[in-house]
């Protein structure tokens, strides 16, 4: 309760106390005719309804100020506080000792009536508050309990992601062993001879476990990429040896292509991994090489275009990359259209997907831009420069 | 005719490279578990061993570990397992060369060449070169060391040599790759990387401050200080 109602609430009680007696006796004067003296009862009436309502002092006050009201108004000589007739003093001090019994009485129920509603406040506020931490607690419970449920999920994603690693794993091993045994049984010259159209056959045979074994190797790169659990070697190359021994590799696939490098670029080194930049610079190079047309070269051009970065270029003169198509081709197993399926011509259909993961890998970027006016594709992708003097 | 001893658990891989060697006129003997590839490395003397990792009983690491101090035939290790840090464990275990599967019987026979060219006694010019206290003799295939002998293997001896041949120029790492291991290598650089670590540790008195097998940026490598080195 606020300060300024509590004050009001004080000065009604002085009030009731003051004016309930003076109220009173008005009434009787009035009204009450020769029997006033037979209506003190209201008198006593009054001090314990000002007990109960207002506590013991104003009770108090309130009983002497009647007694005072009694002896002035009804008692002979009226109009006067002296007492001639004894039995009147006796009558009076019975009235006073009863007013204040009654208000004694009557303020202590209220003393007990206050203390059990304040303890039945009590009893309220705790039941409130047990009410508001029961559900805290099913509320944190909840809580724990989503938790633990995500936590377990996580757990069974991370589980399922290494079973799939692993099962990739084996399954690969098991593959490589019967493809091994396929392969130096078509490639095994030193038999017996055979016409040349078995010749031819063992050809295709021997063809197809190789790209069976690099469909293999590359899903197994996928997956590691797509893990992240690639590790790379680090360590400053010269870009031109990347391209050289590229370029090298290619010439058992393609002898007749030409690889357009520009010798002035020599002096730059980058900060990669030999085996993952020759890998990407192989697959660039196999795409071109199987989109070009033949007699055509392919171009590998580096400039300097970002602080920290070198940025390698690879064109050909193919039919080029379809603006709509630029993002969709490094998905996996992505073909442009399926009649041109990689497949017919010896992709595995990962090529650029772990191109794009090898370059990201190398805190890189890869896309297609722009070819100009003529026909062709180019790829444009970014290595870290290797630190220091180069 | 040079002995082999083939290390393979799959019986149909097994019989298809025994009858190639065979054809190509090599004694060989085979083995379909680690624990009888173990015995027969202990019983006969082999040139060469193609090793499998995944072997039942005894698995292809730990009997690459146990040729060790030896005297050793080349080994290569040919494994399903393709990954980069497989190949570099078993270089590191003393293997001269790893194939991955599947391999084409050309390119087996090709690498089983190349390692028993390494071990032959060479033909080169009567070449003694010295590099502070490490003396390489080119025609007896010596190695000295403050007057004692060092044992190379004859893969790490043909890199030696190699740069022996043209000591204080560097030689870039395919052409090293390629004169060591053969034109199919000359992109494997963890092999040149992990033979290298082999040399400086038989070599050199400070392995990580090299002297005598030198890193010349990323160049290559070079033998001692630059073209500085005597021969007689």
């Amino acid at each position: 309760m606020s300060s300024p109602n509590r004050r009001l609430e004080q000065w009604t009680t002085w009030a009731v106390a003051l004016l309930g007696p003076a109220l009173v006796t008005a009434a009787l004067e009035r009204f009450g005719g020769s029997i006033q003296r037979d209506y003190v009862f209201f008198y006593l009436g009054l001090v314990a309804a000002v007990a109960v309502v207002r506590g013991l002092w104003p009770a108090l006050l309130c009983a002497g100020l009647s007694f005072v009201m009694v002896d002035y108004f009804f008692v002979p000589p009226v109009g006067t506080l002296t007492i001639a007739d004894e039995q009147d003093i006796v009558n009076l001090l019975a009235f006073l000792v009863t007013a204040v019994v009654v208000g004694l009485l009557a303020s202590r129920g209220r003393r007990h009536l206050m203390a059990a509603e304040a303890l039945a406040q009590q009893l309220r506020d705790a039941n409130t508050e047990m009410v508001r931490l029961n559900k805290e607690q099913a509320e944190a419970a909840t809580a724990a309990l989503r938790l633990a449920r995500s936590e377990q999920q996580i757990r069974t994603l991370q589980e399922s992601d290494r079973l799939r690693r692993e099962l990739l794993a084996n399954v690969s091993h098991e593959l490589r062993t019967p493809l091994g045994t396929i392969l130096t049984e078509s490639t095994d010259a030193s038999g017996p001879p055979v016409g040349a159209e078995a010749e031819a056959r063992l050809q295709t045979i021997a063809g197809e476990a190789r790209r069976l074994n690099a469909l293999v190797d590359d899903m197994l790169d996928m997956t590691v990429i797509e893990g992240g659990a690639l590790d790379l070697d680090l360590e400053p190359l010269v870009l031109g040896d990347a391209v050289r021994a590229a370029t090298d590799r290619l010439r058992h696939a393609s002898p007749d292509r030409e690889v357009d490098w520009d010798p002035t670029a020599d002096g730059i080194e980058v900060l990669a991994d030999w085996k993952r930049v020759g890998q990407i610079f192989d697959n660039l190079l196999a795409n071109a090489d199987r989109f070009a047309p033949s007699g055509t070269p392919i171009t590998v051009r580096v400039t300097s275009e970002e602080p920290g970065l070198v940025t390698v270029r690879v064109s050909d003169r193919g039919p080029g990359v379809p603006t709509d198509l630029r993002e969709k081709i490094f998905e996996r197993f992505f073909h442009a259209d399926a009649a041109d399926a990689a497949a017919q011509s010896g992709g595995t259909g990962l090529g650029l997907p772990i191109v794009k993961g090898l370059v990201e890998a190398h805190a890189g970027t890869v896309s297609v831009e722009e070819h100009g006016a003529e026909p062709g594709a180019t790829f444009r992708f970014t290595l870290p420069e290797a630190p220091g003097p180069g | 005719m040079s002995r082999i001893l083939i290390v393979e658990d799959d019986p149909a891989l097994r019989g298809s490279i025994r009858s190639i060697l065979e054809r190509n006129s090599y004694d060989v003997r085979t083995a379909g578990d680690g624990a009888s590839g173990a015995r027969e490395l202990q019983d006969g003397a082999f040139e060469v061993v193609l090793l499998d990792i995944g072997l039942p009983f005894i698995d292809g690491w730990r009997i690459l570990g146990g040729l060790k101090g030896k005297r050793i035939p080349s080994v290569i290790v040919i494994s399903a397992r393709g990954e980069e840090r497989d190949k570099v464990r078993a270089l590191d275990l003393g293997a001269d060369d790893y194939l991955a599967k599947p391999f084409g019987a050309d390119e087996l026979l090709a690498r089983i060449r190349a390692v028993l060219r390494r071990a032959q006694p060479s033909s080169g010019p009567a070449v003694v070169v010295r590099i502070g206290d490490v003396v390489v003799d080119l025609a007896n295939r010596s190695v000295m060391r403050d007057g004692a002998e060092v044992r190379l293997s004859p893969t790490e001896y043909g890199l030696l040599a190699a740069l022996a041949r043209h000591a204080g120029q560097v030689i870039d790492h395919r052409t090293l790759l390629r004169e060591v291991w053969g034109p199919s290598h000359a992109d494997e650089r963890n092999y040149l990387r992990t033979f290298v670590q082999r040399l400086r540790s038989k070599l050199e008195a400070d392995p990580k401050n090299p002297v005598i097998v030198v890193t010349a940026g990323s160049r290559g490598y070079r033998l001692g200080p630059p073209a500085a080195a005597s021969a007689s």
